[in-house]
C-alpha cells in the first residue's frame, strides 16, 4: 500500500504546475547565484594570491635597513577560501580581508567587505546558500501546504478512509514521495554545482567530502520541512490555515530565530568594545599579569639576569645586542598578554555561537546555516584556526629579525643592518586548512539540533496521522 | 463607504486568524522596537559619558618615541601631539531604526600626528561576525521585511476565496459597486496595520533617549506611504483570476523580488556605477608608499625645513621620531586619498540607490532609516572629511614646535584645535524618499481605481 502512495505522490508532485514554475524559477536563481559566487570566489582567490605574492616581493626587495625596521614593514597573510565557500561564503562579508603581521602587537583581520557596502546584507546574504536554506524550504511549503487538506476538501480523504487506508502509511508515503520528487528536481542543480566547482577549483578529496556532507545535511533539513508541512496539512482543517501556519513557521525559522538568537547571545554574553579590549591589553602589559611586576620591574629583572648570564657589569659590555634582546623579551610578554585576551574574546564568540542556538527553538534554519558555514570552512572555528597559524608565523619571522639584530650588534648599539638576502630567507606563510573531521567536530551541536528537529517533525507527522479524520 | 466600514470591521474581527496574525506582528515589532530603542539608548549613554581610556601604544611599541632622559619640553610637545584625540560622529534622532549598523562604521576615530590608517586599533570596531551574519532585530529592517507579509496575510484571496465559494457572484448581483466592498476591506486593514506600525515606532523612539520629533515625523510619513504602497499592490493582486493559494504565492513572489532580488540587483548596479576600489590592492599601494617614505626620510626632512624657512633646524641631532616625522606626514598624505576613495565610492553608491529606490520599497525604507539615524554614507563621508581637516589643524599646531625642538610651554597660550561634527538630518533627501514612495503608491491606487469595474466580474 505504502509503495502505491509513494508512487502516486511522486508522480502527482512532478505533474504539479507549481513545481514546474517555482522549481524552474528557483533553479534559475540557484544557477545564477552559483555562477556569480563561483566567479567571485575565483577572483578573490586570484587577487589574494596576486596581492600576497606582490606583498612578499615587496618584503623581499626592501632596502638595507635595521632588521627591526624591516619587521615593522610587516607581512600580510590571507585566509584561503575552500571551493565550498562558493556555495556558502559564510562569515566572509563580516571578517576582514587581510591580516597584517608586525612586531609588538597582534592584529585582527582588517577591512571587512560589509563596511564598504551600502546595504550591508540587511535582509540576509543574497547567495547560493540563501537559496538552499531559505527559498527551497519555501518551495516545499508551497508544494505541500495542501497535500492532505486538499484531499479533505475534495472528499478523496473520506474515500481513502472508507477503504481502510492506514493513515500512517498515507502521511509517510506522502513524505517519501514528495522527497523523492523534490530530490529528482534538485539533482540537476546539484550535479551542475558539483561540475562547476570541479571545473573551477579542481576539488580536493576533502572538499568533495565537505560537499557531500553539505548535501546530506540539506536533505535532512528539507525532510524536516516536508514532514512538518505534511503534519500541518493533516492537522489543520483548511488549506488557508495550513498555509498561514507554515509561512509563519518558515518566517520564524529563517528570519526571526537567527536574529533572536543573536540578540539573546549578545545580551547574555556581550563583547567588550574595541576601546576597552585594547586598553585591557595595554594595562596588562604595563602592569603585568599575576604578580609578574610592571613593565619597568620586569625589564630591570631581565637586565640583571642578562648581566649575570654573560658575566658583565653593564649593558654596553654585552657581546650581543641588548636592545634586541630586551625587545624580544618584551615582545614575548606582549604576545602572552595578547594571546590571553584574544583567546578570551574568541571564547566569548564561541559562547555566543552556542547561545544563538536558542533561536533554533523557532526552526531548524539557524542550525543548518551554522552547519553549512562550518562545512564550507567559513565559520568562526576555521577563522580561529587560521589566525592561530598566522600568529605562529608572526612569532617565527619577528624572532628571525630579532636574531639578526642581536647577532649583528653589541651592547646598546642600534646599528645592525639587514639586506636583501636576509629578507629573502624568510619562509613563506604556508597554511593548511583543517580537514572535514575538524569541521564535523565543530558542528556537533548543530547536528544534534538538526537531528532533534527531524525527530520532532517525524513525531508530529506520526501524531497527525493518528488524529487524521476525513 | 462609511456605512460599509463597521460591517467590514465585524467581518474582519470575527475571523480569529486575522487577529492572530495582527497579534503576532505586534508582538514581534514590539520586541524589535524595545531592543532597538534600548540599544540606541545605551549607545547614547556611552557616547555622552565616554570612559577615559587611552589605549594608545604600549611602552614596548614606543621605542621610536622620545626617551625619558630627553628634554622635558621636547618630550611633551611630541607626546601631546601624539596623544590620540577621540573624534566622535554623533548619531541623529532616528538611531533606533538601524542601530546595529553602528558596528560597521568607525564613529570614533583617534587622530593625532601619527598615521591612523595603518593601525586598526585607532578606529576599527570590534564585534562577533557571526552575530551580523545572523542579523539583529533592527526595527527598520524587520518592519521592511514583515509589513508586506502582514499585508499579504490579511488581504490575500479576499476576492478569490469568495469567488471559489460562489459568494462573490451573490455580492455582485446585490451591489452595483462591489469594488466599494474591496476598497473598504483594504481601508480597514490599512488602518489597523498603520496603527500597529505607529505604536511600535512610537515605542522605539520613546525608548531612545536621543530620539527627535523631527525624525519621528519623517518616519511616520514614510511608513504610511510604505504601507499604502503595499496595500495598493495587494489590491491589484486581488484582480487576478486565480485561486486563493495561487494568489498567496504570487504575492510572496512579489515580496521576494521587491525585497531581496531588486536590492541585490541595485547593489550590483551601484557597484558598476561607482566601483568600490579593492582593499587588497590598497594594501600593496600603502606598502609601496611606506617603503618609499622610509628611503626618502632624510631628503624629506631637509625638504621640510626648506619649505618652512621660519623654522630654524636645530643644531643638535634630532631624535629619530622627530627626524622621521616629515616622512610620516608625507606617507599620510599619500595614504589618505586612498582611504577617502572608499568613502567616496560608498557615498556615490548610496546616492545611486536612493535615485533608484522607487524599484524596491524595502530598500527605500532601509535608506530612509540610515538617513534618520545619521549613519548614511554621505554623512559619514562628510564626517571623515572633517576628521581629516581636524587632523591637519592638529598637525599644523604641533609639528612646527616639534620640528623646531623648541620648548612647548611657549605655545601653550594658543588654544588647541577642537572638533565638533554637527551635520544635521538631510530633510530634502528624506522628503524625496517619502515622496517617491507616495507617488508610486498613488499611481498603483489610481490603477486599481481605474480597474475597479473588474471586481464586478464574478
Amino acid at each position: 500500500m505504502i509503495s502505491a502512495i509513494v508512487h502516486k505522490e511522486f508522480v502527482s508532485t512532478l505533474r504539479d504546475g507549481r513545481l514546474l514554475i517555482l522549481g524552474c524559477s528557483l533553479l534559475v536563481i540557484f544557477v545564477g547565484f552559483l555562477l556569480s559566487s563561483t566567479l567571485q570566489t575565483q577572483q578573490l582567490r586570484a587577487e589574494k594570491h596576486s596581492v600576497g605574492s606582490t606583498a612578499k616581493q615587496q618584503w623581499d626587495t626592501q632596502s638595507i635597513k635595521s632588521p627591526h625596521a624591516a619587521a615593522h614593514y610587516g607581512i600580510y597573510v590571507f585566509k584561503p577560501d575552500t571551493a565550498v565557500a562558493a556555495l556558502d561564503p559564510g562569515l566572509r562579508p563580516f571578517i576582514g580581508q587581510s591580516l597584517w603581521l608586525e612586531p609588538h602587537k597582534r592584529n585582527f583581520e582588517r577591512f571587512n567587505p560589509s563596511a564598504d557596502e551600502t546595504l550591508s546584507h540587511r535582509f540576509g546574504q543574497m547567495t547560493t546558500s540563501f537559496v538552499l536554506y531559505a527559498l527551497l524550504p519555501l518551495l516545499i511549503v508551497a508544494l505541500t501546504f495542501n497535500t492532505i487538506s486538499q484531499e479533505r476538501e475534495r472528499g478523496t480523504l473520506r474515500m481513502l478512509h472508507s477503504l481502510g487506508l492506514n493513515t500512517q502509511a498515507l502521511v509517510f508515503g506522502k513524505l517519501v514521495g514528495l522527497l523523492a520528487a523534490f530530490s529528482l528536481v534538485l539533482s540537476p542543480a546539484l550535479l551542475l554545482a558539483f561540475l562547476l566547482l570541479q571545473e573551477s577549483f579542481n576539488l580536493s578529496a576533502d572538499e568533495g567530502l565537505r560537499l557531500g556532507l553539505l548535501l546530506l545535511s540539506f536533505l535532512l533539513y528539507y525532510a524536516i520541512f516536508a514532514a512538518l508541512a505534511i503534519a500541518a496539512s493533516a492537522y489543520f482543517k483548511t488549506s488557508r490555515v495550513t498555509l498561514f501556519f507554515l509561512l509563519a513557521f518558515w518566517l520564524g525559522s529563517v528570519f526571526i530565530g537567527p536574529r533572536l538568537g543573536a540578540v539573546l547571545a549578545q545580551a547574555w554574553s556581550p563583547n567588550p568594545s574595541a576601546e576597552v579590549f585594547w586598553a585591557a591589553i595595554k594595562q596588562d602589559i604595563d602592569l603585568g599579569l599575576n604578580g609578574d611586576g610592571n613593565h619597568e620591574q620586569r625589564n630591570k629583572a631581565f637586565e640583571a639576569q642578562l648581566l649575570a648570564q654573560y658575566h658583565v657589569n653593564s649593558k654596553d659590555e654585552l657581546p650581543v645586542g641588548f636592545v634586541s634582546l630586551n625587545r624580544q623579551f618584551n615582545d614575548h610578554y606582549s604576545s602572552r598578554v595578547h594571546a590571553l585576551h584574544f583567546d578570551r574574546l574568541r571564547d566569548n564568540f564561541l559562547r555566543q555561537q552556542h547561545l544563538t542556538l536558542i533561536g533554533s527553538s523557532l526552526g531548524p534554519s539557524l542550525a543548518m546555516r551554522s552547519l553549512s558555514m562550518t562545512l564550507a570552512g567559513m565559520d568562526l572555528a576555521h577563522q580561529r584556526h587560521f589566525e592561530d597559524a598566522a600568529e605562529d608565523y608572526r612569532h617565527y619571522f619577528i624572532n628571525l629579525t630579532e636574531d639578526w639584530d642581536r647577532e649583528r650588534s653589541h651592547g646598546t648599539e642600534r646599528n645592525a643592518k639587514g639586506e636583501s638576502n636576509d629578507w629573502r630567507s624568510v619562509k613563506d606563510f604556508s597554511y593548511s586548512p583543517p580537514d572535514s573531521r575538524f569541521a564535523l567536530q565543530q558542528a556537533q551541536l548543530d547536528l544534534v539540533v538538526l537531528t532533534a528537529w527531524l525527530l520532532v517533525a517525524l513525531l508530529l507527522l506520526s501524531l497527525s496521522a493518528k488524529r487524521l479524520t476525513p | 463607504m462609511m456605512t460599509l466600514i463597521p460591517i467590514e470591521w465585524l467581518r474582519f474581527s470575527r475571523n480569529p486568524l486575522n487577529l492572530w496574525v495582527l497579534a503576532l506582528f505586534f508582538v514581534l515589532m514590539t520586541v524589535s522596537a524595545t531592543w532597538s530603542g534600548l540599544v540606541a539608548r545605551e549607545y547614547r549613554h556611552t557616547e555622552a559619558t565616554p570612559v577615559k581610556i587611552h589605549a594608545g601604544v604600549n611602552q614596548a611599541e614606543m621605542h621610536d618615541a622620545p626617551k625619558a632622559h630627553e628634554p622635558a619640553e621636547k618630550s611633551s610637545a611630541y607626546a601631546l601631539g601624539s596623544k590620540a584625540q577621540a573624534l566622535h560622529m554623533p548619531a541623529l534622532g532616528g538611531l533606533a531604526l538601524n542601530v546595529s549598523q553602528l558596528d560597521f562604521l568607525s564613529t570614533t576615530i583617534n587622530a593625532s600626528i601619527r598615521n591612523r590608517h595603518t593601525d586598526g586599533r585607532t578606529s576599527d570596531p570590534l564585534f562577533n561576525p557571526l552575530m551580523h551574519e545572523l542579523g539583529f532585530l533592527d526595527f527598520a529592517t524587520l518592519l521592511a521585511l514583515f509589513t508586506p507579509l502582514l499585508i499579504i496575510a490579511l488581504s490575500y484571496g479576499l476576492i478569490q476565496e469568495d469567488r471559489e465559494s460562489g459568494v462573490w457572484r451573490l455580492v455582485c448581483t446585490q451591489s452595483t459597486k462591489p469594488w466599494m466592498l474591496v476598497f473598504t476591506a483594504l481601508a480597514v486593514r490599512f488602518s489597523l496595520v498603520l496603527m500597529l506600525m505607529f505604536i511600535s515606532s512610537g515605542i522605539t523612539f520613546a525608548l531612545d533617549s536621543g530620539a527627535s520629533l523631527a525624525a519621528l515625523g519623517q518616519w511616520l510619513v514614510f511608513i504610511s506611504c510604505y504601507a499604502l504602497l503595499w496595500f495598493a499592490i495587494a489590491g491589484l493582486a486581488l484582480l487576478l483570476r486565480i485561486s486563493s493559494g495561487a494568489a498567496a504565492l504570487v504575492m510572496l513572489g512579489v515580496w521576494l523580488i521587491l525585497t531581496f532580488a531588486v536590492p541585490a540587483g541595485l547593489s550590483f548596479a551601484a557597484n558598476q556605477h561607482s566601483a568600490m576600489p579593492s582593499r587588497l590592492t590598497a594594501i600593496i599601494n600603502i606598502r609601496h608608499f611606506q617603503e618609499l617614505s622610509n628611503q626618502q626620510r632624510q631628503s624629506l626632512l631637509s625638504k621640510w625645513y626648506t619649505d618652512h624657512p621660519e623654522i630654524t633646524p636645530p643644531s643638535t641631532e634630532l631624535a629619530r621620531e622627530i627626524s622621521s616625522l616629515p616622512a610620516g606626514l608625507e606617507l599620510d598624505s599619500q595614504i589618505r586619498p586612498l582611504m577617502v576613495s572608499f568613502d567616496a565610492a560608498r557615498k556615490s553608491q548610496f546616492e545611486f540607490m536612493e535615485r533608484w529606490s522607487a524599484l524596491s520599497p524595502a530598500l527605500a525604507m532601509v535608506l530612509m532609516a540610515d538617513r534618520l539615524a545619521g549613519l548614511d554614507a554621505p554623512r559619514y563621508a562628510d564626517y571623515i572629511e572633517q576628521v581629516n581637516h581636524f587632523e591637519d589643524q592638529w598637525r599644523a599646531r604641533f609639528v612646527p614646535s616639534i620640528m623646531a625642538n623648541s620648548p612647548w610651554s611657549a605655545n601653550e597660550s594658543a588654544p588647541l584645535p577642537s572638533f565638533a561634527f554637527n551635520a544635521q538630518q538631510d530633510n530634502a533627501a528624506c522628503w524625496r524618499l517619502s515622496g517617491i514612495q507616495a507617488l508610486i503608491a498613488l499611481a498603483f491606487l489610481g490603477l486599481l481605481f481605474a480597474l475597479r469595474r473588474q471586481f464586478a466580474k464574478s
